[in-house]
């Protein structure tokens, strides 16, 4: 059935991603500025920008540049680049590791830290502990990246010179980034964690586990967690879709060369080949990775039907 | 040795590059056949001299011997006509765009003599082409092709070897012991430069010594400057006077509220220059016209009557005029939406109606192809100081369509192109920007832009030019300016 269900699921998925090509090639041709203009010097003469533009292949007809685009695809070749002149899939190749290093990085930051946090305060309902768990869950659903990350840098790289400002490397190039994305994350995960906790402690089973002597600590971890595990799941399932776009503000202030920086300044030079295939793979990403939480929901909780 | 730079590659090809990096990197890995100083004036480098024919359309260039590429291969003739032959086979590159439009032959004469034969004449244009042509190397350009750039084989006769570009990230360079020039002995084995799009955090990066100086093609953001408090005795902050401007274009077209040069005038009179400078630029000054001191063509005793602050005199002037207070919208990006308030409030307050619209860059070059404007900010530069580039296409060229047309300035620009002679050439530039000074058409530049870079101190040879590059191929060390 497990079979099936995942056949059907990519089946699925090729119709939306064909969907999401029209999609794609539709808007970046509706947002205003001419890709041939972009590429060339402002004082580039109407001659040379038409000339450029059917170098690009831009003075066809849509359907025919759409056909050839979607043809190229098909084939696995996602077009050359106007601005990189370059094949669109090798730059997308070579991007592509760091942004995934980096959403890795991100979400185990962030389920580290969160977890434990979430139980405890889930647990201690009412303590200390569960009021400074919502306060760092407050700050972190609060605060704007974009001023974490320079106080990031600013405290850890420029005061305390422990880590490096900008750039990649190992591992120490990841930990300011990551925890500075998977902070927002891991504040929200505590607060699912937490109330998944809460509720599933009010339940009749887990009292009745509890009666049976049952040590708590296993009662807690085996029984209760995993059942609030499942929004937690679907959360993070979410988020890695959307970090596998790239995360363009942290990108750049960091300076990783991941997808978000390269999508940004392909939007900006009206790379249409590039955006549409950046677009593509993104949501290919994001459809591979919902059919991972389901997979892994129902894996979790046998009520859970993948039908 | 590394130095940010707030500009990525996006690409190798050294024919085809619109980032000041791909500048930086073309002088570093190759040579030019003559090397600009940025402020109109060139010396020879590749080339030992060349000689125009009297009617400007042959140019008979001699190049140095002696002169090896980095595989070893000699420089000579077939070189340099492998160049040209690419530019004229490949007329979409940004270098032929730039300068060699008019390019329509290269002929070997002998082994280091070739000939360039022009459809036009064009001196302005072909002398600083010489200037920012690189020269390839002919045996790796014919059994490589373009694989020569894409690949990163990128064989040049530079003083500094191409060795790896990781996107988004570095571009590195060793340093090249043979280069023809009595070598390389800089003080580094390996520069890298470093693209850092933040300022902040290229600045922190620099007083943590990840990075020894760092180079903001638009300059170091002024209210950023302070984050360097306390790092006085390793960064030196250095404000360099470039030939840039940034400037405000007017639709002059029939119909628009900028079709009297009267409005115009009042327009410009009524803005504080120097308010935009001290408040919002944080450095620069006022250039009336389009030149300025680091440009061909400046003149200190030029009248800036329309370019001095005077709102008293403005309203009066507008008053005089057939202005209704129709509204108009000055269009920018982001980043000079302070700016264009600004002028709003000041316009504003002597009866104009005017906003401020931000716009995506590809949508200026959008708006500003067809001419649906009423006026645009955007800063310029002064290519190698020579003021030919930007009067010919921005000015009587009306590439921004403003619909401006004055029989003069065209005639002015024409001869400048024709005329080798650079004080000839500065005498009819300034013709041409008392012209535009005084017509406030179709642009009024609004200040020539000061840029603060920053090095570290004890590092020499980082070359933050008039033109607003940087350039690299001297960079050296000595210990004895350290702090």
């Amino acid at each position: 059935m497990y079979f099936r269900y995942i056949l059907r699921r990519l089946g699925q998925t090729v119709i939306v991603l064909f969907f999401i090509s029209i999609l794609a090639f539709a808007l970046i041709r509706i947002a205003p500025g001419n890709p041939a203009r972009m590429m060339l010097p402002d004082t580039a003469t109407e001659e040379q920008v038409h000339a450029k533009e059917m170098e690009m292949g831009l003075d066809k007809p849509l359907y025919i540049q759409y056909i050839k685009y979607i043809g190229g695809v098909l084939r696995g070749d996602l077009g050359t680049s106007a601005s990189y002149q370059t094949s669109v899939g090798s730059i997308i190749a070579d991007r592509f590791p760091a942004t995934l290093l980096l959403t890795a990085a991100t979400i185990l930051v962030s389920l580290l830290i969160s977890i434990p946090i979430g139980i405890i305060a889930g647990i201690r309902q009412g303590s200390m502990v569960d009021f400074l768990a919502m306060l760092f869950a407050l700050i972190g659903q609060s605060m704007s990246t974009v001023w974490l990350a320079v106080m990031m840098i600013y405290i850890f790289s420029v005061k305390l010179n422990l880590l490096p400002a900008l750039g990649m490397g190992g591992i120490k190039y990841l930990i300011l980034p990551a925890i500075t994305l998977g902070y927002p994350l891991a504040a929200q995960v505590t607060r699912m964690g937490r109330s998944g906790m809460i509720d599933v402690l009010r339940e009749d089973y887990i009292t009745a586990t509890l009666a049976k002597g049952i040590p708590e600590s296993r009662v807690y971890t085996k029984y209760a967690f995993k059942n609030a595990l499942i929004p937690i799941v679907t959360v993070v399932g979410l988020q890695v879709g959307y970090f596998l776009g790239g995360a363009v503000v942290v990108e750049t202030i960091f300076s990783w060369s991941g997808v978000g920086q390269l999508a940004n300044q392909a939007v900006g030079n009206r790379d249409y080949a590039l955006v549409q295939s950046l677009l593509l793979v993104i949501a290919a990403g994001f459809a591979l990775v919902n059919l991972i939480v389901d997979l892994i929901n129902a894996k979790i909780d046998p009520r859970i039907t993948l039908e | 040795m590394t130095i940010a730079f707030s500009e990525g590659l996006i690409k190798l090809d050294p024919h085809d590059q619109s980032v000041s990096t791909g500048i930086t990197m073309n002088d570093m890995v190759f040579d030019s056949l003559y090397e600009a100083d940025h402020e109109g004036g060139y010396t020879p480098r590749l080339a030992t001299g060349y000689e125009v024919s009297e009617d400007g359309l042959e140019w008979t260039i001699h190049i140095r011997e002696g002169v090896t590429f980095h595989d070893g291969e000699v420089l000579n003739a077939d070189d340099v006509v492998c160049t040209f032959q690419r530019l004229i086979d490949t007329p979409t590159l940004n270098e032929v765009i730039s300068y060699w439009t008019a390019l329509s032959a290269v002929e070997k004469i002998d082994d280091y003599t070739v000939k360039l034969t022009l459809s036009e004449p064009a001196v302005a244009a072909a002398t600083m082409g010489l200037a920012n042509t690189v020269i390839i190397p002919n045996e790796a350009y014919e059994t490589q092709g373009t694989a020569l750039f894409t690949d990163q084989i990128m064989t040049g006769s530079g003083p500094w070897i191409f060795d790896e570009w990781v996107d988004g990230q570095y571009v590195h360079f060793t340093k090249n012991e043979n280069y023809w020039n009595g070598g390389n002995d800089s003080y580094f084995d390996d520069v890298y430069i470093r693209f850092v799009a933040e300022a902040s955090t290229a600045i922190s990066a620099q007083i943590t010594g990840e990075i020894d100086g760092y180079y903001n093609v638009s300059g170091i953001p002024q209210d950023l400057i302070s984050l360097y408090g306390g790092s006085e005795n390793l960064c030196e902050l250095i404000p360099v006077p470039v030939s840039a401007i940034d400037y405000l274009g007017f639709q002059c077209g029939e119909g628009s509220a900028f079709h009297d040069a009267d409005v115009r005038r009042a327009f410009s009179m009524a803005i504080d220059r120097q308010g935009i400078i001290d408040g919002l630029l944080g450095g620069g000054a006022i250039c009336p016209g389009i030149a300025n001191n680091k440009t061909l063509g400046y003149d200190e005793s030029l009248n800036g009557e329309y370019y001095t602050y005077d709102p008293d005199k403005a309203k009066t002037l507008l008053e005089s005029t057939g202005y209704k207070g129709e509204e108009i919208t000055i269009s920018s990006v982001s980043a000079f939406n302070n700016i264009a308030l600004a002028i709003c409030d000041m316009v504003n307050a002597i009866g104009f109606n005017c906003k401020a619209e931000v716009v995506e860059a590809a949508t200026l070059a959008d708006i500003r192809s067809t001419g649906d404007y009423d006026a645009f900010i955007v800063t310029a530069f002064h290519s190698s100081g020579d003021l030919y580039q930007f009067i010919n296409w921005r000015v009587t060229g009306d590439a921004h369509h403003s619909d401006y047309k004055n029989e003069e300035l065209n005639n002015l620009v024409n001869q400048s192109n024709q005329e080798s002679d650079n004080a000839v050439r500065d005498d009819l530039f300034k013709q041409a920007n008392a012209i535009i000074a005084d017509e406030c058409a179709p642009m009024v530049s609004l200040a020539q832009l000061e840029n603060m870079q920053s090095v570290n101190y004890g590092i020499t040879g980082v070359n933050f030019l008039g033109d607003a590059f940087c350039l690299l191929k001297d960079i050296d060390y000595d210990p004895s300016l350290e702090k």
